[in-house]
């Protein structure tokens, strides 16, 4: 008997953004899945044209309430490229201190209020508050701490204002470090905790090979700066980016799709964890391992420990910049405004974040081109859905396949309003 | 002195300014200066999940403060008790945490005491554009500057 199995998720919960999945089954096969990103282009590429180059960083922080400092940092280093400007060491610990901030905050609420539900079998966080107070409350506290972070060098946690091309406006005080190391250290004990539970939780066992790409950095684990790099073994420049990764339009996204070489491939935490495990602190790894972890993996579902282990890593990297500050070098230079083409890619949260400018002798912008993790990650999602239902057995009722689709998308975090930046217009006239 | 804790939420995007308008008023009142400095915290929060974190000091007495959009008339002042009355007010947000569940959060995780009060300012469309707060949410912000103001000149007293 041919069996026929049509399902809709209208709405995708606990995402940021408005999606959508359709998958159409026939006889125990996909016959269409399609992840179906609906939210308005928001055209933050061509409402930066003509803006003067002092514009950006507040403009691209509007992108996402929770990953600014990504599109800042992204912005910054294209912009400074262009001006043939580098930054001293100071301001490139303390911009780092500044993602630090952002990778707690955005990681504490996707793993606690976002995807902890679905890995303990509640439907929501405010269910899930009752049964497991001191998970949520754990959670709370490190995402409020990469708040404060953001918030010291960004006058403000949400859409921050304090980053500028050459530095910061505003130097931290004294006192707001003292206060900000204090919370650091009391905060370890939790990270530390967090990995723990996080390796502990009983996560789906799905393995399936999968490409990843992340930056890579000799000396670091990376945030700012490295090589684009991708587990086939190819690593290369930020400007030779768009010579290996294509952007696609498809029907029923408005955002684009990006493929490597004409594949679909993961960037985020784990993609990161995987290609740079070893650049993480001797005594962080061993504290993972202690706790059961093994990287690489290709169990897509250990990305919520891949978040948890950056959470420690955070803390340790943010105390140990902090150590390290003295104050010395100023706080915002010099550059001089220049044309030119600078190129932009940091790890925002969610992965891979590349930015491209053209600018003119007076500094205004003539070309932008943005490309969010998300947008990344599309292909990879669908590709994701089709191997893990598959593997968990197209035969099963409706209500069971349905669920692990959006368990599946919701762990790779997708942040939708992120990803829809652009839509490539063409206007037929008869 | 029974300890207050009053937390304004809000950012500088028009009328949603008004839990914070509300908040810098009071922390530059005269009469604020007559109670002693322990026993009350004014603080603002930039999102519903900071004003959670906020809650964790456990003051026997809390006001939240934000702006509300129910429809009514703008300028209308809701003074709320959420934990004796059941309220609808779950956000529309996908990712962030409205205030329905941070308040919801904070009685799960033992924060809240029973004297909570929510008050929401109604406001109309918020304007981000839009410097400053309309005339008539000022005049509603005011009117609950100086209902805090009789509270701390009641307090002052005992």
């Amino acid at each position: 008997m041919t069996r026929k199995l049509a399902i809709k998720v209208p709405m995708l919960a606990r995402v940021e953004g408005e999606g959508a999945l359709e998958i159409n089954i026939r006889d125990n096969k996909i016959k269409k899945l399609q992840l179906q990103i609906y939210e308005p282009p928001r055209l933050f590429e061509k409402l930066l044209v003509d803006r003067s180059c002092d514009e950006v960083l507040d403009t691209v922080a509007r992108i996402c309430g929770i990953c600014p400092v990504a599109y800042q940092m992204s912005a910054v280093q294209a912009l400074e490229q262009a001006f043939h400007y580098q930054p001293n060491d100071e301001i490139g610990m303390l911009r780092r201190l500044f993602y630090c901030g952002e990778w707690m905050e955005s990681h504490g609420l996707h793993i606690h209020l976002l995807a902890a539900p679905d890995f303990l079998g509640y439907q929501s966080a405010l269910e899930m508050a009752k049964y497991h107070p001191d998970v949520l409350e754990r959670g709370l506290k490190l995402q409020n701490l990469g708040n404060q972070i953001v918030a010291l060098f960004g006058a403000r946690s949400v859409h921050p204002v304090g980053a500028c091309i050459g530095g910061f406006y505003k130097a931290p005080t004294d006192s707001a470090i003292a206060t900000l190391k204090q919370s650091l250290e009391t905060a370890l004990p939790l990270a530390k905790s967090l990995v723990t539970w996080a390796a502990s939780l009983d996560l789906p066992d799905y393995n399936h090979p999968f490409t990843y790409v992340a930056l890579t950095h000799p000396h670091e684990y990376p945030m700012n700066e490295g090589m684009i790099s991708t587990s086939n073994g190819l690593s290369i420049t930020k400007e030779a980016y768009q010579t290996h990764f294509i952007e696609t339009q498809t029907p029923h996204s408005t955002a684009l799709h990006a493929h490597l070489d004409g594949k679909p491939y993961l960037v985020g935490p784990l993609a990161r964890l995987n290609l740079n495990y070893t650049r993480l602190p001797a005594h962080i790894r061993n504290f993972a391992a202690q706790a059961g972890c093994v990287f690489p993996s290709h169990n897509m579902f250990h990305s919520i420990i891949a978040r948890a282990i950056e959470v420690y890593y955070c803390c340790d990297e943010a105390l140990r910049i902090l150590n390290d500050y003295e104050g010395r070098q100023p706080i915002c230079d010099k550059y001089t405004i220049q044309a030119g083409i600078g190129f932009g890619a940091t790890e925002a949260p969610r992965g891979l974040l590349w930015h491209r400018y053209e600018i003119d002798p007076k500094g205004l912008i003539k070309a932008a081109c943005i490309i969010p993790p998300t947008s990344q990650n599309q292909a990879r999602i669908e590709e994701d859905l089709k191997q893990t239902l598959n593997a968990h057995g197209l035969d099963q009722d409706e209500a069971a396949i349905k669920q692990l689709a959006e368990k599946v998308i919701r762990n790779y975090d997708p942040c939708i309003s992120c990803s829809t930046h652009f839509l490539d217009l063409t206007l037929s006239r008869q | 002195m029974k300890k207050i804790h009053i937390i304004g939420i809000g950012s500088y995007w028009g009328d949603d300014y008004a839990g914070w308008y509300v908040c810098e008023k009071l922390v530059a009142s005269t009469k604020l200066q007559t109670l002693p400095k322990s026993g009350i915290c004014i603080e603002k929060a930039n999102h519903p999940s900071m004003a959670l974190t906020l809650l964790e000091k456990k003051y026997p007495n809390v006001f939240l403060i934000d702006a509300v959009h129910s429809g009514q008339a703008p300028g209308l002042l809701h003074q709320l008790h959420p934990l004796q009355h059941s309220i609808q007010i779950h956000s529309v947000s996908s990712h962030g945490l409205g205030l329905g569940e941070t308040i919801e959060i904070a009685n799960s995780l033992g924060y809240l005491t029973d004297n909570l009060t929510l008050y929401g300012i109604e406001v109309g469309d918020i304007n981000p554009l839009q410097n400053g707060l309309s005339p008539n949410i000022a005049t509603a912000c005011q009117r609950l500057v100086t209902r805090f103001e009789n509270i701390f000149s009641t307090l002052a007293k005992q």
